[in-house]
């Protein structure tokens, strides 16, 4: 699956999460380039990104800090030791 | 094919899309990208340019998490393309052009701990005989400890990081905290206690992870959920630092 978020950095917030289905990356690019336009006054602040995870659970492991602050992905560290 | 956008205060630009592979550019045209990107000029023209250098790693990206996911039975997260504001943020701090950048596109797999991370790279390796290893845990970079393999497809540079979950725990704080406090502690500059902060919750890290995968695996998750704890405490404690 893929995804773009839009994330503020200095906000710490996401201000958008699309999907796509893993045959629709050109509609993602298209996406990503239409936000990057939209938000190109805080180019150095505002992150588009495509990402392609198996999942949104996957993603969430890998790219925990566009969902939620440090405690939650303190809390899944904390989850992946128990299920170990 | 254009898409009609919304730009800045309401002015709407036609934007061609970026042709598919075959990029034309030269190096110094990259390079020319760049230079505008960080003059903050992130204008229609310059993204479209832009985007067809980003996608130019396309097929690059695809044959090395393709290859990941079928060959390792691996599941990374792949990013096919930088984006602006990390272009950016290194074009400012390092004395590094955009044609330089090893990273545009990349992926990223985060495993348990030392033994799997050390597992995985000895299966890209395999994979892509040919990459280059920097390994960041026997040379950490400003408390950032990870193994980055520089695969080459065609030429093409795609970056496989690969984390393990408390060494990734590290590295999304510190980022988290760097866009929150200030970006330069990245680069070991930026507010003392900030550094501090992260300096201790490195070394928390690091010492857990020197220790032998030969000891008892009940105690090492014990040794484990306390660096969890500890972690827990900084985090609290960083709190008070945000802006």
């Amino acid at each position: 699956m893929i995804f773009v978020v839009v994330y503020d950095r200095k906000a710490g917030a996401v201000l958008e999460t699309r999907r796509f289905a893993n045959e629709q990356l050109s509609d993602a690019k298209a996406y990503r380039q239409r936000c990057e336009l939209q938000h190109a006054a805080r180019s150095d602040e505002v992150e588009v990104v495509i990402l392609d995870a198996e999942n949104e659970e996957a993603l969430k492991q890998t790219h925990g800090r566009y969902f939620g602050g440090a405690q939650e992905m303190l809390d899944r560290a904390a989850e992946r030791s128990r299920h170990r | 094919m254009a898409a009609t956008v919304r730009w800045g205060s309401g002015l709407h630009v036609a934007v061609p899309m970026a042709k598919r592979g075959g990029l034309s550019y030269s190096k110094s045209e990259i390079d020319r990208i760049g230079d505008r990107l960080r003059d903050e000029q992130v204008e229609s023209e310059i993204l479209v340019k832009l985007d067809a250098y980003r996608e130019s790693f396309e097929p690059a990206y695809q044959e090395v998490v393709s290859r990941i996911r079928e060959e390792l039975k691996i599941a990374p997260t792949g990013r096919p393309g930088k984006s602006i504001p990390s272009i950016l943020h290194k074009l400012n701090r390092e004395s590094i052009r955009l044609s330089q950048m090893q990273d545009i596109a990349g992926c990223r797999i985060v495993v348990v701990d030392i033994p799997d991370q050390d597992e995985v790279l000895r299966l890209l390796g395999r994979l892509f005989g040919d990459a280059r290893t920097i390994d960041r845990r026997i040379r950490p970079s400003h408390g950032y400890r990870a193994v980055h393999v520089v695969a080459r497809i065609a030429g093409l540079p795609v970056e496989i990081q690969v984390r393990t979950d408390l060494q990734h725990l590290w590295a999304e704080y510190s980022e988290m905290m760097a866009d929150a406090v200030d970006k330069d502690v990245k680069y070991g500059e930026g507010p003392v206690e900030l550094r501090e902060l992260l300096a201790s919750a490195a070394r928390l890290v690091q010492d857990l992870e020197s220790i032998p995968a030969t000891a008892e695996l009940a105690w090492r998750e014990e040794r484990r959920l306390d660096v969890i704890n500890m972690f827990q405490k900084l985090i609290r404690d960083g709190e008070k630092l945000r802006r």
